[in-house]
């Protein structure tokens, strides 16, 4: 167990390096105005908050696991590793709550660790492997939106619910964006068979173009809702909108810059993470859109060459 | 000696397994082969025990297989990202020196992360990985695709070592004739059920009929063709 827990480390260590140590640094003194009053208000969570959150977060890791059917190959039982990997996830949160003093959060968050009784990435894996049907009404070829749709049914339905709060305060529609961008860059960690990738350049852009108006059309009760009913944040809305979309954009197009045959899912989903955290932080999208930009055209250059 | 009897597996309203019976005898290399979708990579999970029997049996020897008893290769086999060959080796068997001495046959740059290894390589490290876990019963499923000519021959005769060990290997592959030039006994699912089972004797006269079947259907697609 002593050597999967430096392997862990020492992925965690590679995952950075490649994000590179400058734009990390960079995003953390830039939206420090975010997370040092986010941390602030934390320290002092209640211990009931501390260990739902803690749960879910912990839930979310557990149930998305891909390595099921590696698992059952090691010699070390599954159970000990995905003990170990929930545990190294929580520890920060734990370490964080016990530093601030705040015992009851910490021993809280710590109980997420109740996850692995749940079944492990064994069955998420299986899940994704075996249902063969596609969805009435989804074109075949958003494939993306097929997967996450049977992987993450309540998500996306809270997001349908989230903008009928939109009438009564602009905080549910913006809810249920911030939703769609996370469930978009969870979507396009898939990668599709090779049968259904775009097989030329016109191809990709069309595909990105369905999504972009697909996405318009799923937020569109709540966009109206809101321009109808909350009229002092007509900025905002348009914000969020163009926001989202770039979001989009940016995860489409990563997913097809770094494809290469034989890949499975987008792993290290930092890409997706930093871009979500610069749509959403002021000003962020000047940095977002040139990111996007950049992951087009390299998945252009992409498909170029393997259709040619 | 492995022992599938009336085994039936279906997702949802889809019977991919109807019925299949199968023995393997100790030392024997049997390839399946089949057409796609046919039901070969259901049939290795549930030997396996990856996926659960809902009807019939599988016995090792008499007793129903174990996890343990198994190593399987798979078609796409999971690598976790930023992981070394050797790391990821070491995780499934940590004994450095065989794992060195195995990899003298495929020279793989076991030092580097496995992110940056083609599908070529990627299935050589999963092919190692399969043999240091020494089980009885070897399932190899398409393990030749995207590897290398010189990878594919030292595959090949390192499956036929095989022989002289007392457990089973059980091969599928599209390449008929990988599966001819390896195992002993050739069985054809069709259906959900082992529709034939070819002996050594009788490759010639499987390829004779692969061979005539594919001609036939050609010439009557492109009858009118001009």
């Amino acid at each position: 167990m002593g050597f999967l827990c430096t392997l862990r480390l020492r992925q965690v260590y590679r995952a950075l390096r490649e994000t590179g140590w400058g734009i990390l640094l960079v995003l953390l003194l830039v939206t420090a105005g975010l997370w040092v009053p986010a941390l602030t208000r934390l320290a002092d969570l209640s211990p009931v908050l501390a260990g739902a959150v803690g749960l879910v977060f912990a839930d979310w890791l557990h149930l998305g696991r891909r390595d099921g059917t590696f698992l059952q190959q090691t010699a070390l039982p599954a159970w000990k590793v995905c003990l170990l990997d929930t545990g190294l996830l929580l520890l920060p949160g734990v370490v964080f709550f016990l530093l601030s003093k705040n015992y009851g959060a910490a021993a809280a968050w710590g109980c997420g660790i109740a996850a692995v009784l749940l079944p492990n990435g064994a069955l998420a894996n299986m899940r994704y492997l075996a249902p063969k049907f596609t969805l009435p009404g989804v074109p075949l070829n958003l494939f993306e939106w097929q997967t996450s749709f049977r992987g993450f049914p309540a998500g996306w339905l809270l997001a349908v619910f989230l903008q009928f709060g939109a009438w009564y305060h602009i905080a549910f529609l913006l809810a249920a964006i911030i939703l769609g961008m996370l469930l978009w860059s969870m979507a396009f960690q898939y990668v599709e068979p090779i049968a259904l990738l775009p097989r030329s350049t016109r191809a990709l852009f069309a595909k990105w173009r369905q999504y972009a108006l697909w996405t318009l059309v799923f937020f569109l009760p709540g966009v109206l809702l809101a321009a109808a009913w909350q009229t002092d944040y007509t900025w905002l809305i348009l914000y969020a909108v163009v926001a989202l979309e770039i979001y989009l954009m940016l995860v489409f197009f990563y997913k097809y810059a770094v494809w290469r045959p034989g890949l499975q899912g987008v792993s290290g989903n930092s890409h997706a993470m930093i871009g979500l955290l610069l749509v959403l932080m002021p000003g962020g999208l000047l940095i977002a859109l040139p990111m996007a930009a950049r992951a087009a055209f390299r998945a252009r250059k992409k498909v170029a060459n393997w259709s040619s | 000696m492995l022992t599938i009897q009336k085994l039936s597996y279906s997702y949802g309203k889809n019977q991919v397994l109807n019925d299949l019976s199968l023995k393997v005898a100790e030392g024997e290399l049997h390839g399946i082969l089949g057409p796609n979708g046919a039901g070969k990579t259901t049939l290795f999970r549930l030997i396996a025990n990856w996926l659960p029997a809902p009807a019939g049996a599988i016995a090792w020897q008499g007793e129903p297989v174990h996890k343990r008893q198994t190593a399987y290769l798979e078609t796409a086999p999971y690598f976790y990202p930023y992981l070394k060959g050797m790391e990821y080796l070491r995780l499934i068997q940590d004994e450095p020196n065989q794992i060195e001495t195995w990899n003298k046959l495929f020279d793989l740059p076991l030092d580097d992360l496995i992110d940056g290894y083609s599908t070529g390589m990627q299935k050589k490290l999963a092919f190692i990985g399969v043999l240091l876990q020494n089980r009885p019963i070897l399932i190899l499923d398409e393990p030749f695709n995207g590897v290398d000519l010189a990878g594919n021959e030292m595959m090949m005769a390192v499956i036929r070592r095989r022989r002289n060990n007392n457990g089973i290997t059980l091969i599928s592959s599209h390449i008929l004739h990988t599966l001819t030039h390896v195992c002993d006994r050739i069985s054809l699912l069709d259906n959900g059920q082992i529709a034939q089972t070819f002996e050594l004797k009788d490759f010639a006269t499987l390829e004779k009929l692969v061979r005539e079947e594919t001609r036939t259907l050609l010439d009557k697609t492109l009858e009118n063709w001009p």
